[in-house]
């Protein structure tokens, strides 16, 4: 981890951990002003975490203007980066696919999935990679089928995926809008012959009313919220309870704890370690500080989510699997609330538990010393994961 | 929308109990706040569903009893959209969402 220097203190690690730096800031105050003055503000606190992420009236979630001032290009259809009734018209188009209901429908078709990439990873020889195997193949089949997206174009998105994650590299504006391209040619593709889909079902329901770039952005913002997302939570997860023994043969032993152990494995990885920036719309007083208003605020929940805190008995960076399931921040809180946390639920509800029935000597393949982790990628996570059984 | 305190004020409750209610509560949900994160239908379906049409809170009971307040409460604090509201039915106020929770 030697570029770990160059990082802001939120998005730096140590493996699962947060970095002392960052528990003595949060010891200090809530909320921060990072060297660098990009964000303005960096927030820690996990009760004014909750107080802006619930404040969209004050608190936009557009994004902020460039360095040099302009305006950053419109993205229709993002579910991220739109407030206010715009935001609302668009969360309830998509709303009803994503209910709890409807993923456990969806159970089956995941099922299926975490079946046949078991099966791959076992065929893949010892140590083998659960990244690559294993993690990314299934978040990325089971969006695939969710959304309508062929499969032939799920390789392409990993690859243009991973130069986006590479936060420096040359490559990263072009892969962008060659990933969004992707969502464009899905969306006029499902608009000659409406599929099953997200996207068909966009197209079939709504008709007119939802252009192509809007079915586009949906889309793109439903497959940005879930593949990377959800795989690296099933990467650090597993790295997670490979950590700490005495927690895997909880686990192993009492199996009906596996959704409090999801809960709990959302919360003490916490992929997504800032949501998008908020900007201040207004001047706001809170945590003893003035945010004015045009600062632009990033919520650090995996600060909030780890940091000692009154309500948690101190005991917020313990892994603890038999915990009740409190209020995390791992999915969000407010109106931009993860639309598919029932998805991201299921989903590693299923992974972990067909993972840990089908290898009951699951182990770590290398040294933690030896894992390179995605520090500077949207999601944190593990470049790869060797496992051995 | 509920005004936002600063934090260092908000007194810090965390036993849960709530000595006002020892009665019935009525359970309120905001279908306009609500964004159809369905924390309430997964962890409460019991007293909370997510409708077919809209994806939104459908409330599957009005009321209940003292018994039941302690998940009300967990399920009103859970809500990301704070769109769950508890009011004792024999008194005035919320009786379900504490900002310390």
């Amino acid at each position: 981890m030697t570029q770990s220097f160059e990082l802001p203190v939120d998005k730096r690690r140590n493996v699962l951990d947060p970095v002392p730096e960052l528990l003595a800031l949060n010891a200090r105050a809530p909320l921060f002003r990072p060297p660098g003055g990009m964000p303005h503000w960096i927030v820690t606190d996990r009760e004014v975490v909750r107080q802006i992420l619930a404040d969209a009236e004050r608190f936009s979630s557009m994004p902020p203007p460039e360095p040099d001032g302009r305006k950053p290009d419109p993205h229709p259809g993002s579910l991220l980066q739109t407030d206010g009734a715009e935001h609302s018209r668009l969360r309830r188009l998509v709303a009803p696919m994503f209910t709890v209901r409807q993923m456990k429908a969806l159970e089956p078709m995941m099922a299926r999935i975490v079946d046949q990439r078991l099966e791959v990873l076992e065929r893949a020889g010892r140590p083998a990679d659960l990244m690559r195997y294993f993690a990314r193949p299934v978040s990325g089949l089971i969006l695939a089928e969710l959304i309508g997206l062929p499969r032939d174009d799920l390789s392409e998105l990993s690859r243009l995926g991973d130069h986006r994650a590479s936060g420096h590299s040359p490559r990263r504006h072009p892969a962008t809008s060659e990933y969004v391209g992707h969502f464009r040619k899905l969306a006029a593709a499902q608009r000659r012959d409406p599929g099953e889909g997200l996207a068909g079902m966009l197209i079939r329901e709504h008709g007119d009313a939802v252009s192509d770039e809007e079915v586009a952005g949906i889309c793109e913002s439903v497959a940005n919220g879930s593949i990377e997302n959800t795989a690296e939570t099933i990467g650090l997860g597993v790295l997670a309870l490979l950590c700490h023994p005495d927690q895997l043969a909880l686990l192993r032993e009492r199996p009906e704890l596996m959704d409090r152990a999801v809960e709990e494995l959302l919360r003490y990885v916490s992929v997504v370690a800032s949501v998008s920036p908020r900007t201040a719309l207004v001047d706001v007083e809170i945590g003893g500080e003035l945010i004015k208003a045009g600062e632009v605020v990033s919520c650090s929940v995996f600060a909030a989510n780890r940091c000692p805190y009154g309500g948690d008995d101190g005991t917020a960076d313990r892994l603890d699997i038999a915990r009740e399931p409190g209020n995390h921040l791992a999915l969000g809180f407010g109106v931009h609330f993860c639309l598919g946390a029932a998805l991201a639920r299921l989903q590693l509800r299923i992974a972990l538990t067909g993972l840990l029935e089908r290898f009951p000597g699951l182990r770590l393949g290398t040294g933690v010393e030896e894992l390179r982790f995605r520090s500077l990628a949207p999601q944190f996570g593990v470049e790869t994961l060797p496992v051995l059984w | 929308m509920r005004p936002v305190a600063d934090t260092a004020d908000t007194p810090d409750t965390t036993d849960g109990t709530d000595t006002r209610v020892t009665a019935r509560v009525e359970i309120r949900v905001d279908r306009d706040s609500c964004v159809g994160s369905g924390a309430c239908a997964l962890f409460e379906p019991e007293f909370f569903d997510q409708s077919e049409d809209d994806g939104l809170v459908v409330q599957r009971v009005r009321e209940a009893g003292p018994e039941a307040l302690p998940a009300l409460r967990t399920a009103a604090s859970r809500c990301p959209a704070r769109a769950i509201v508890l009011v004792p039915c024999d008194g005035q106020g919320s009786a379900g969402w504490d900002p310390s929770d």
